[in-house]
């Protein structure tokens, strides 16, 4: 009955346009009961968010890209207009516009990567569009011609209400007016105006409703307008400071409606640091001024990447490290002396490869000219041990390398089948994206872009590594004498011989460990998953990438049988590059973890770790240099949660105690009272595990 | 030479500057009362029992150790030297770490294996590694010593200078720093309390002050009762201008060892916690009364 009426009410929502709006509304007041899943909670909401509702509405009779610009228009003209008095920027994302149109079932949008903000400062759409008639209206696309100049227009007509709007209510405000009268239209010809015109365009893509879009390298591309301003004396630094500070502050409004499957989980990554073709580093006073302003405001969105590499100052990482202090969970590192090398060998070019940003996590893209769907699917990694052990397969095996042979064959024909899958995705026409990442040819969702490459997550390696090695000292120290033992121990969920619980989650070595054997076995098991997607093309012409991470961890644990690793039924799966069982200390990790081959495997090349908040407070300056020692050694990219255990234990008994706890979850920063219990639960436990690092 | 120890501890950060790998050497010359580290009180290996980390207490029908022994109640009482044979099978059997040994023999190649793997930490952060305990100088390091200064490591020793005086002689010029704990100065105060003779810690340090001043590293801890009494103070302040020490670092000792003491059969006592007040006034006392500089570590 229940599921009849379910259908019914899609096909009824559908038969009049309604349905996206519905699935868009519901989203919606999901977050804002906090993510929480109680049906009469949302509902209640659902009535009381009625009145927030405008709908965007329009015609559709064959739907096309051109469909997805009309819309777009639609919102632009639509979308409420809100200021506050002492805002100095206007932003204003309305998240309760909700579309009213027709489009064909199992679309995906198009989100997680980083658009060209740098292009709308430096030529406005005005210069966008003259682009696009030369190169769209010749390439003889013609429905993708207008749709861009329909986005164009559509922009056009919104920075108008806007600035109409600042004019008839807020006459005072003639910087902020004299601004709208350029940007985003026409080139940004302060510092004033490129903030003001990334915002716009910002919240833009938020009502178009593409999530987790990244906001780029904010220091390299603010820095002309900024010293210039400077050296016309048009404002001071204070000045500048002030208003960056309103500008990230600003950013950070919407946080609930911008989250999108967790609170917190917004993809508003900035991307400071990093160096150039030369070696020389390019960090500058802005990137000092965003790390200073972060450390103030404690907010835990947006969030900071950090690009490092050799010849980082010890200014930047001084700062960098004081703001890691702050326990907000950011800035994360990401090492370019190995990104950088790693995106070119995989074909981006030189030139690109220098500009990389990250998508919502850490995963490495081009900024202005990718596709690139980091996160298209996950590849859990027990799942071809289990399979191994479903099947039965396994009584002939004599041994430990037999088995590793057959995991690792029955691995190659998972991740066969999951590209299989990936390739029957299809994506939702994206005519702003394409407007903002240089597609002129043909849409993004038609591989338009530059880059076309695809990221699958992996999840489970930890585990998968440890649940071998167990056999492995199972076997050979007799305790057990075939495989059939420990498919009853995972059968039985452990709970007929926790003694063998223990044992498997304390004893012998452990993923994460400095030790030759797990190194190797970790790097093989890695490349056979590289042989099978290294050469395969995606439907867009793309590549496959894959990488180290994924936020699974905790879903796909929950349908997962008890593995041998010591890990029971339903229990979470290991987090990124990090122990999942075992106390090992920072120096074992690191050697490990830079031991592993990045080469052709960077898509989330993440070690995870977590810091007591007072040892790493006493202790600044040594974890400076020892985060340095890790990325000389050839460490990729570092997530440090930094904690006190104590205190997340006494945030669960008395959460108003800590209404402004924030911690790490995936690559974001979240409010701890905001997480699900499964989540909150996962940090403390990890946090003990790391608890006995502080000596 | 084998060195028996407790514990090789990687990334200490309190054990000398920098990053360090820490040996813990078991077997000690004198008994501080609140000894935290009261597995290497002992120079034999000895069987350690964590009741609350059994099993069983969880009502588990675990049985390792039963192959080797009758009850886990009975491993106090055993004759240690009949059994310490089996010791070394011991370690690793039990799965939740409740029952082992401290105490394991360690080579100076083996120690080195375990050096390089954070040698380029060092290097570049600084660091090396540390000779704790116990008391180090209770063994003949001189070899050792030698050998690693030949490997450019940089070399602490965490001594209570109660040792035997040709070990201290034979380690000069080979250790950058001697991290010397001065504890309870008066002769019958140490002798009854410690179990130690003070001559032997000044003897010994005489050698060390003349020979190597400035790598000497000072550190008084505070306990109330023990070493924070107004007579001990004040023999504190004595010691202090005699030798002209210029830089001391003050701790308050914790109570974090309750449980290894329980598990190895002892009777724990709680220890009061000297007032921050108080500690903050004896830096004050000490830097006005003499020219020695005070930092209160907080470990």
């Amino acid at each position: 009955m229940k599921v009849y009426f379910k259908k019914f009410l899609k096909q009824f929502l559908s038969s009049i346009g309604m349905l996206e709006a519905a699935k868009k509304y519901y989203q919606l007041c999901i977050k804002d009961c906090n993510f929480n899943r109680d049906r009469n909670k949302i509902l209640f909401q659902a009535v009381k968010n009625i009145k927030k509702i405008t709908f965007a509405k329009i015609r559709t009779e064959n739907y096309n890209v051109l469909t997805e610009a009309i819309l777009f228009k639609e919102i632009c003209k639509k979308a409420r207009l809100l200021m506050n008095r002492q805002e100095i920027f206007f932003y204003y994302p309305d998240f309760f516009i909700l579309p009213w149109y027709r489009t064909p079932q199992n679309l995906a949008t198009i989100g997680n990567l980083t658009i060209n903000y740098g292009d709308v400062l430096n030529k406005g759409i005005s210069g966008l569009k003259r682009d696009i008639e030369e190169i769209t209206q010749k390439s003889g696309n013609e429905i993708f011609f207008k749709a861009l100049l329909e986005v164009c227009n559509a922009i056009e007509i919104y920075s108008i209400r806007v600035r109409n709007f600042v004019e008839k209510n807020f006459p005072d405000k003639e910087e902020l007016i004299d601004s709208l009268y350029r940007v985003p239209l026409y080139p940004a010809k302060n510092f004033f105006d490129a903030l003001q015109s990334i915002l716009i365009i910002n919240s833009l893509l938020w009502m178009n409703g593409h999530p987790l879009i990244g906001l780029g390298r904010l220091d390299q591309i603010l820095y002309p307008f900024y010293l210039e301003d400077i050296k016309n004396g048009r404002i001071s630094r204070e000045q500048g400071k002030m208003l960056l500070k309103e500008f990230l502050r600003a950013l950070h409004k919407g946080f609930k409606y911008k989250s999108n499957a967790l609170p917190g989980d917004t993809g508003q990554v900035i991307v400071l640091g990093g160096k150039d073709e030369k070696g020389v580093d390019k960090s500058n006073e802005l990137t000092i001024f965003i790390l200073d302003i972060m450390k103030e405001l404690k907010l835990p969105d947006p969030k900071i990447v950090l690009r490092v590499h050799q010849n980082t100052p010890l200014e930047v990482w001084k700062k960098a490290v004081e703001l890691l202090s702050e326990g907000l969970g950011y800035p994360l590192f990401s090492n370019d002396d190995v990104l950088i090398p790693a995106l070119q060998q995989y074909g981006y070019e030189v030139k690109d490869s220098y500009d990389y940003v990250v998508s919502a996590c850490w995963e490495p893209h081009i900024p202005g000219v990718s596709f690139d769907q980091n996160n298209v699917e996950n590849l859990n990694l027990l799942e071809p041990l289990i399979s191994i052990f479903n099947s039965g397969n396994f009584s002939d095996i004599k041994s430990f390398n037999e088995l590793v042979e057959m995991y690792k064959s029955e691995l190659k024909v998972y991740t066969f089948s999951l590209l299989q899958r990936i390739k029957n995705i299809k994506f939702k026409p994206a005519p702003l994206l394409s407007l903002l990442t240089r597609c002129r040819e043909k849409d993004i969702s038609d591989g338009g872009a530059k880059y076309n490459h695809m990221g699958i997550l992996t999840v489970g390696l930890s585990n998968t590594i440890d649940s071998l090695l167990n056999i492995k000292r199972w076997i050979e120290s007799g305790v057990i004498t075939s495989i059939n033992e420990v498919k009853n121990l995972t059968d039985t969920n452990f709970q007929d011989n926790l003694v063998m619980l223990f044992d498997a989650r304390t004893k012998g070595l452990k993923f994460g460990d400095d030790n030759e054997e797990v190194i190797a076995i970790s790097n093989d098991i890695m490349q056979t998953i590289l042989s099978v997607i290294e050469n395969e093309i995606n439907p867009l012409g793309g590549k496959y990438k894959i990488g180290f991470s994924s936020p699974a961890f905790v879903d796909l644990g929950k349908s997962l049988p008890a593995t041998p690793d010591g890990r029971q039924a339903k229990e979470p799966l290991g987090v990124h590059i990090s122990p999942s069982h075992g106390r090992l200390t920072y120096l074992q990790l690191f050697n490990f973890s830079s031991k592993l081959n990045y080469k052709k495997i960077f898509n989330g090349a993440v070690t995870d770790i977590i810091i007591e908040a007072s040892f790493l407070k006493k202790n600044q300056h040594i974890f400076s240099e020892l985060f340095r020692v890790f990325f000389k050694l050839g460490g990729a990219q570092l997530q440090c949660n930094v904690l006190n255990y104590k205190h997340l234990l006494e945030a669960i008994e008395h959460p108003e105690k800590y209404p402004n706890l924030i911690v790490r979850v995936w690559g974001f920063s979240a409010y701890f009272k905001d997480l699900p219990e499964e989540y909150k639960q996962l940090i403390i436990k990890r946090a003990k595990q790391y608890e006995n690092f502080s000596y | 030479m084998k060195i028996l120890v407790t514990n090789i501890q990687r990334f200490s950060l309190n054990d000398g500057p920098g990053i360090r790998t820490t040996i813990f050497i078991k077997g000690c010359s004198i008994r501080c009362p609140w000894c935290c580290n009261p597995e290497n009180q002992s120079p034999y290996p000895e069987i350690f029992f964590n009741r609350k980390l059994c099993l069983r207490e969880k009502k588990v029908n675990c049985e390792r150790c039963l192959i080797s022994f009758p009850t886990p109640e009975d491993f106090f009482t055993f004759n240690k030297e009949k059994y310490i044979v089996k010791f070394n099978n011991l370690n690793g059997l039990c799965p939740t770490e409740a029952l082992g040994v401290y105490g394991r023999e360690l080579g100076l190649e083996e120690l080195i294996t375990i050096l390089k793997k954070d040698e380029v930490y060092f290097k570049s952060i600084g660091g090396g590694v540390t000779f704790s305990g116990g008391e180090p100088f209770l063994y003949d390091l001189s070899y050792w010593l030698k050998e690693l200064k030949k490997l450019n490591y940089n070399i602490c020793i965490e001594t209570s200078l109660y040792a035997p005086f040709e070990n201290l002689k034979k380690s000069i010029g080979l250790v950058d720093l001697y991290i010397v704990d001065v504890k309870i100065l008066s002769p019958e105060k140490a002798q009854k309390i410690l179990k130690g003779d003070v001559n032997v810690f000044f003897r010994n340090l005489e050698l060390l002050v003349k020979l190597c001043k400035n790598n000497i590293l000072f550190r008084f801890p505070i306990v109330d009762g023990y070493t924070y009494t107004e007579e001990n103070i004040r023999l504190l302040f004595h010691f202090i201008n005699n030798f002209h020490v210029k830089y001391i670092e003050i701790f308050s000792i914790h109570n974090l060892a309750k449980d290894k003491y329980l598990s190895l059969g002892r009777e724990y006592k709680d220890y009061p916690t000297v007032r921050k007040e108080n500690i903050e006034d004896l830096k004050r006392q000490i830097e006005e009364k003499t020219s020695c500089k005070v930092n209160i570590l907080e470990i």
